[in-house]
């Protein structure tokens, strides 16, 4: 496999890598720093997947390598109003700048909850062999980034669920960062006893200085478990974020994933969901890219036993000289009988400069199952535009409000009030036109 | 109000009206009847603006301004209406939006400023009554899922939030049933008045029972072939439109 031309560590002797790594939490276990120094290794031999590799093709990394990330020993501190703003009420919330925890900012005080909440660098310390067993035990570290990831995340979400306990309150993270070409790497770990169930909501968000935040999350949902988790990503212009998600969902397990995209210069998300007997996944996104954004969201969802469901609704409009990309890739196992498995991929486009990118695959080696994918690729519909128009709108509002009308439907997906609504602040936020009055929704 | 003179327009270069001549005063009922592909749909659209329905000679005056110089929205904010034959199902935009979207724009224009929240749920909900439009439709999303009749209907909602000096419908009373006709009817009924003028382009004679036009005028190969009362409309039920395509060019309205 071909070395990248430059990648974050390239400029580090074998000694100061070493010294890096040191300095992370969790040295102390052996089996960490040991699954950390294996990780080093493959990717110095692995380094960033590039165009030769089919399910990257898309992703223009090279834009990585022509900056120089580097990890970063401690935080910038941010204005802390900023990520006030973004808080949910109620939620257990815990904040991260450049990757560090910021215990100050935070609240996740579950003294009267029967379930452990808390940063990743807390739980090594207190349940060491929890983690150990579930850390990795999803994550197929399937490309150079998650390499990188697993050599080198400091700290993340974790979260326990005891078996027939329903955490009402969302878990709320923030990733909030300003350091000027930042390497971060976060690792969460979310652990989801029998009958039991949580609600996750993670934020990105960042200046407009260069940065490359690369997180790995892995969700494990014992029987009859139900997690629920919102992505919004919105980070500054200069980001590179890259994210790999892997969930696996026991008997009658379910999933439900939201993905919002609206920030970033290049942003990747893999989507990795492996689904027990009569298991339940529902995976919506909304991606909106401007100017030059590059946007790309990629779900392989994998049918190992009977019974199990997918339903799949990623949105995406493109506007300016931008590009989003969609792949998403259902597996049905030889033993995956009765699988029922929806994929929808309907894409705007609102200049002739910007691209979509979509491929829909379905790998079915069981005889016995429902399948269905539908991409769309189009512009905004004339006959609605002279609708509007005639009702005494002017162009512009009417082209924003289908546009809006586009992406609603992802949006009312949301179940809690707060979140929906500041997601969709930030919908009107990055939105290609401005006249779409939220008074009147 | 509305004057078209010697209109000739083409759809994809297809000469489709071939010099309509019509005036409407204010307070007038004017019904264009005319077998299908007689320029009847062209004409309402030709009024509204919409693209590619290319005017290439003749004139028309609204309230004595270039109509045809004018945005549709423009045209719109001025106080012309199009009731759509086959109104677009919108997802994503409810009811009530659109509606909300639409009467600020047009009272902006008039300089009255935006309807305050709770004004505009009463007019709403009292217009809907009175149209016999189930509550629950305004927040649906536009005509999504509504039946024929209600998406007429709810064009004749929307004509009565706007209250628009010149009222265009095309084929409203398509695809309804007796009892949806007579709602309809009576919601034009209800808005006649001397300040407002109608042009109401139909196939048939039933929906003119109810409304009792002014005027009814015969549109054959894009031109207006005949004009008379609404005994011409009975006689147009009773023989067709065979008799009238070979007749000599009529007067105009």
């Amino acid at each position: 496999m071909e070395m990248a031309t430059q990648n974050p560590i390239q400029h580090f002797s074998t000694d100061q890598l070493n010294h890096l790594q040191d300095q992370l939490n969790g040295m102390h276990l052996p089996w960490l720093a040991e699954r950390r120094q294996h990780a080093l290794s493959r990717f110095i031999e692995t380094g960033f997947p590039g165009r030769k590799h089919e399910e990257w093709r898309y992703t223009p990394t090279r834009d990585i390598e022509k900056h120089d990330f580097k990890p970063v020993t401690s935080p910038t501190l941010v204005d802390t109003n900023v990520i006030l703003k973004h808080q949910i009420s109620n939620a257990l919330t815990l904040v991260f700048v450049d990757g560090f925890f910021q215990p100050d900012l935070s609240r996740i005080d579950t003294s009267a909850l029967p379930v452990t909440v808390t940063n990743l660098a807390s739980a090594l310390d207190q349940f060491p062999d929890l983690v150990e067993t579930h850390l990795d035990s999803i994550n197929q570290n399937h490309h150079g980034f998650c390499y990188l990831n697993s050599a080198f995340f400091n700290d993340g979400l974790f979260v326990h669920i005891p078996e027939f306990t329903a955490l009402d309150i969302p878990i709320h993270v923030i990733h909030a960062g300003s350091t000027s070409d930042a390497m971060i790497s976060t690792r969460n770990l979310v652990i989801a006893e029998q009958d039991s169930s949580c609600h996750i909501i993670e934020t990105w968000i960042s200046n407009d200085t260069p940065r490359l935040t690369n997180s790995v999350t892995e969700m494990i949902a014992a029987d009859n478990a139900r997690i629920e988790m919102n992505n919004i990503q919105d980070q500054g212009n200069n980001s590179y974020h890259i994210s790999t998600t892997w969930s696996q969902l026991a008997n009658s397990a379910q999933l439900t994933h939201h993905g919002f995209n609206f920030g970033g210069q290049l942003v990747r998300n893999d989507i990795n969901t492996l689904l027990g007997n009569n298991a339940k996944c529902r995976h919506s996104g909304l991606t909106v890219t401007r100017h030059n954004q590059h946007i790309d969201n990629h779900l392989r969802i994998e049918h190992l036993y009977p019974e199990a469901s997918s339903q799949v609704l990623y949105k995406n409009i493109a506007d300016d000289k931008s590009r989003a990309v969609f792949q998403g890739c259902i597996v049905v196992h030889k033993d995956a009988q009765q699988t029922d498995s929806n994929m929808s991929n309907p894409n705007l486009l609102l200049s002739n400069d910007a691209i979509i990118n979509t491929k829909p695959q379905l790998q079915i080696d069981a005889d016995d199952v429902q399948c269905a994918h539908g991409v769309t690729v189009g512009e905004l519909e004339q006959s609605a535009l002279f609708f509007l128009r005639s009702r005494g709108l002017d162009e512009h509002t009417a082209r924003n409000i289908l546009t809006f009308a586009f992406a609603n439907e992802t949006i009312q997906d949301i179940t809690s009030t707060e979140l929906k609504s500041m997601v969709l602040d930030k919908l009107l936020t990055h939105f290609p036109q401005s006249a779409i009055r939220v008074d009147w929704l | 109000m509305l004057d078209i003179q010697n209109l000739h327009a083409t759809v994809n270069d297809k000469p489709i009206l071939n010099g309509i001549n019509l005036q409407v005063n204010a307070g007038e009922v004017h019904a264009i009847m005319g077998p299908n592909g007689s320029g009847k749909s062209t004409t309402a659209y030709v009024l509204a603006g919409r693209d590619g329905y290319d005017v290439n000679q003749g004139h028309i005056s609204f309230e004595g301004k270039n109509l045809l110089d004018m945005e549709p929205e423009i045209r719109t904010r001025a106080g012309l209406f199009l009731g759509f034959q086959y109104p677009v199902e919108i997802p994503g935009v409810s009811n009530m939006y659109m509606l909300k979207a639409a009467l600020n724009a047009i009272r902006m224009h008039r300089g009255e400023g935006e309807l305050d929240a709770i004004d505009f749920l009463q007019l709403v909900k009292q217009k809907a009554r009175e149209l016999n439009i189930d509550e629950k439709f305004l927040y649906r999303d536009v005509n999504v899922g509504f039946s024929g009749g209600e998406k007429k209907r709810n064009e004749i909602l929307q004509m009565a939030m706007l209250e628009p000096k010149l009222v265009v419908l095309d084929e409203i009373d398509s695809g309804l049933d007796i009892d949806a006709l007579k709602v309809v009817a009576d919601g034009i009924n209800a808005l006649r008045s001397p300040e407002r003028a109608f042009v109401i382009v139909t196939h048939y004679k039933r929906l003119l029972d109810y409304i009792q036009p002014d005027f009814v005028h015969v549109l054959s190969e894009g031109r207006i072939v005949k004009s008379g009362n609404i005994s011409l409309a009975d006689e147009l039920e009773e023989q067709g439109y065979g008799w009238i395509e070979t007749a000599p060019t009529g007067t105009d309205g």
